[in-house]
């Protein structure tokens, strides 16, 4: 048994009416990786930032290295080796890779100067052993995010760190760059460090961690190791009820061959040549790299991305220009990757936010408040979205809700052709499984769907046909049954190394 | 005893402390009133009410404006450029020889013009608003030291007077005009799908776009309003003081968004009601003519006056920090 390196005694931390930690025990032992898992608002989230000293515990103690820090600041901690990379990559944008992997800690010459050579000949090594291949001078601001969340990490490994925190690494890494970040992380805990993973896909929590801990309403359950727990009893574990995976109860009986759907060589940015077309009850699941052009055409065909030739064909319509408001219209729906950015309206409640969908059924320029409230009670209610009531302000809920929040005001739209771009990302299992089963159930009414997300399991429990993206085109169509996951990324692979 | 009763059942309903951060600024009054009515009871009669609300007219159909376009996390400073420019370019027309009716129409057309100009550079042209409205204001206010020259316009036709110094069955016409904005803006922004786009566009713009909402349209008929008013508060001004003069309405520009965010509008946007709103003028008006009606010296006044912003800026971030 190794040593323990952090120790949390009995920790309590109150927020307002709720309990948001009740007497926590844990103990992290020194060289491991130690997973969170739990739904939002469990409390993970709250006791990492108390380890880190974001915030203070009610009650209890932090013990690190056998020392008491429960009082000490975030810096005093940080300078004991106890770091935090949180889901937002804080770095400094106009700086260079090299400047922010340094940030705050400069190697200095004999004059006091930094010392720029090896500022750059350090982060170059440093930045290779980690296998991202950028280069150490180009400013952080020119990096994709992805690679922005590498540098954060990267920087927090760099400063000294003992024990590093990884809240949600992984959100909106491809599963290739997932699977280089694991390998880093998996080789520096060999070599001493010990990590703290937050991270909502089981799989990876799974396959990487060597102790997992599960929060649930505050309380923490303790002690499973590795290769003791499978995905689904873990889920098990975190609902609190039995979870059963969705899977897709069968293609709706298609009425002809009709299309309701139809993209005709659309060339724009990141899109070179790309046609494709969806029939009515169909589960379309696109699969590509960042840059590949499959976010790209999910966002072009619900006009937030232009393009410059070819058209979209919506129950033969030709349109040759979209702006969300005119795809809507013409019944196309698009749940957003980040539903805080582009999702909701927080400071609204959940009724008015639903309500976007309706807002064109009153008469006069005037709001049908009843029409709404309808809508609104009737979602909350099909969708299991917990609140005390339609008038709850959307930031109050947890991730779940939000994402179905979102779902519901597409779903008030009456969409034929719903895009799912990563719907599932951040959000607990019990909430992911409800959203699926009712996108699934959402085609036995002759609605199309187009699904984008890097989570392949997910993926083929739910989409019909797969279609491969690479360099702007559409390079490989697989009907779904029968893959897995391998064989996706397989696909995947050879797709892109075929065109390169 | 029912009353009782009841009262303890609705407190409980609201947590106290939302209760009084919502309201906060009919407290306020509450206290300033009562207060005031110690030093002087004349504060508790019905004439002081008639005379607070006239007082008050302008600087409410101004507030009203500018709080559409802080709704939506913009702001419009060019509004106490437009009041004295269009009130000016109106009168001095009406002085030679222009129908007093056509005359009000164009103080409220010039007003509009300015709000669209203001909302087509900040929506299409990606313009900031605290710096093209600034801009803006500084080009109406030197277009009306132009035009005047310094000169102060009087002598208005009887009729064009009648708002500001009339009244209808005892009441002040301009009561009647205070009233009807507040509550034309009280059902836009409560009733409307222009008033839900208004909390969209200023609480997420993105997300509103997302949601099919059409933001750059909604930016500039935020702005036309508040010109609108702008200029229709610069009609009540000249109907009111029976004059334009060099520097005309140019002082209200603190007080209107001192008003707005004792009000409870959020500078950030997506946050406010109109009644806070009202509430926030009601408090600064019976400020001022408290100050007034106590012969309180009027060098104080501009002083009190900036204390009161002071402290809407404080209640704004004690406000923000406590709701989150």
């Amino acid at each position: 048994m190794r040593e323990s390196i952090l120790d949390i005694v009995n920790v309590s931390k109150r927020f307002g009416p709720t309990l948001a930690l009740k007497k926590v025990n844990l103990s992290i032992k020194r060289g491991s990786v130690h997973a969170l898992v739990g739904k939002n608002g469990a409390g993970k989230t709250t006791l990492v930032s108390t380890i880190a000293g974001i915030i203070k515990q009610d009650t209890g103690d932090v013990l690190f290295e056998g020392q008491d820090i429960g009082q000490l600041s975030i810096f005093d901690r940080q300078r004991l080796g106890i770091r935090i990379a949180t889901q937002d990559a804080s770095v400094v944008p106009h700086l260079s890779v090299a400047e922010n992997v340094f940030l705050g800690a400069w190697p200095k010459n004999n004059y006091g100067f930094v010392n720029w050579n090896e500022v750059f000949r350090v982060a170059r090594r440093k930045l290779q052993e980690y296998g991202l291949n950028v280069d150490p001078r180009v400013e952080v601001k020119k990096l994709s995010t992805i690679e922005q969340r590498k540098v954060n990490i990267v920087r927090a490994l760099f400063g000294g760190a003992k024990v590093v925190i990884l809240d949600e690494p992984t959100t909106s890494l491809s599963a290739e760059e997932r699977d280089s970040l694991f390998g880093f992380v998996t080789k520096l805990s060999q070599q001493g460090t010990t990590f703290i993973l937050i991270s909502h896909y089981l799989e990876e929590v799974i396959k990487m961690s060597d102790e997992i801990s599960v929060f649930r309403d505050g309380e923490i359950f303790n002690g499973y190791l590795k290769g003791q727990i499978d995905e689904e009893k873990l889920a098990t574990l975190i609902a609190n009820e039995t979870v059963e995976f969705h899977r897709r109860t069968g293609k709706a009986a298609n009425t002809g061959e009709r299309t309701s759907v139809k993209c005709n060589n659309i060339c724009g940015p990141h899109m070179r040549d790309i046609s494709f077309s969806i029939l009515p009850g169909e589960i379309v699941g696109l699969v590509g790299f960042p840059g590949s052009g499959a976010r790209e055409i999910c966002r072009t065909l619900y006009g937030l991305l232009s393009f410059n030739s070819g058209n979209v064909e919506v129950n033969g319509k030709t349109l040759r220009k979209l702006t969300p408001t005119k795809a809507l219209r013409e019944g196309i729906g698009y749940i957003p990757y980040d539903r805080n950015a582009e999702g909701l309206v927080g400071l609204l409640s959940i009724k008015a936010n639903v309500g976007f969908s309706v807002l064109d059924e009153g008469k006069w320029g005037f709001v049908n408040s009843t029409f709404e409230t309808q809508v609104a009670e009737k979602y909350l209610k099909e969708l299991h979205i917990k609140a005390n009531s339609i008038e709850d302000e959307a930031n109050s809920l947890s991730g779940g809700n939000q994402q179905k929040v979102v779902l519901a005001k597409v779903l008030g739209g009456k969409p034929k052709l719903l895009i799912l771009d990563e719907p599932t990302v951040g959000i607990d299992i019990k909430s992911r499984e409800e959203i699926l089963s009712s996108v699934d159930a959402l085609t036995q009414s002759g609605v199309s769907i187009l699904y984008l997300t890097n989570d392949y399991g997910e993926l083929l429990r739910v989409a019909d046909r797969l279609l491969f993206f690479a360099n702007g085109l559409v390079v490989r169509e697989e009907i779904s049954i029968g893959l897995n996951i391998e064989d996706v990324i397989r696909m995947r692979d050879s797709v892109r190394s075929g065109i390169k | 005893m029912m009353l009782a009763k009841k009262l303890v059942v609705i407190t409980r309903k609201f947590k106290s402390r939302d209760l009084i951060f919502n309201n906060v600024v009919w407290f306020l009054l509450v206290i300033v009133l009562v207060v005031m009515g110690l030093f002087d009871p004349i504060f508790f009669s019905k004439g002081i009410l008639k005379n607070i609300l006239v007082q008050g007219t302008v600087l409410g159909v101004l507030t009203a404006g500018i709080s559409f376009t802080i709704l939506i996390g913009e702001i419009d400073l060019s509004i106490v450029g437009t009041i004295g420019f269009a009130a000016g370019l109106g009168t001095l027309l009406m002085g030679k020889g222009l129908n007093w009716l056509i005359a009000i129409l164009l103080i409220i057309v010039i007003g509009t013009v300015v709000g669209v100009i203001n909302g087509l550079l900040i929506s299409r042209m990606k313009a900031v608003s605290l710096i093209e409205t600034l801009a803006m204001m500084l080009i109406l206010e030197g277009a009306l030291l132009a035009v005047t020259k310094g000169r102060s316009i009087v002598n208005f036709p009887d009729a064009f007077s009648f708002v500001g110094q009339k009244a209808i069955f005892g009441i002040p016409v301009m009561i009647i005009a205070f009233l009807l904005v507040y509550i034309i803006v009280y059902v836009i922004w409560n009733k409307t799908v222009l008033g839900r786009s208004l909390y969209a566009v200023g609480g997420n713009a993105v997300s509103a776009y997302t949601s099919g909402i059409r933001v750059d349209r909604v930016r500039i008929v935020a702005f036309t309003i508040s010109g609108a008013f702008a200029g229709f508060a610069g009609f009540l001004l000249a109907s009111y003081m029976g004059a334009v003069t060099m520097t005309f309405g140019q002082d209200y520009l603190m007080y209107t968004l001192a008003a707005a965010v004792i009000g409870g509008v959020s500078l950030t946007g997506g946050r406010g009601s109109i009644v806070g709103v009202l509430g926030g003028v009601l408090l600064l008006t019976v400020i001022q003519v408290g100050l007034q009606v106590l012969g309180i010296s009027s060098y104080y006044v501009t002083m009190v006056g900036g204390l009161m912003i002071l402290l809407a800026v404080i209640i704004d971030a004690v406000r923000i920090r406590v709701q989150g």
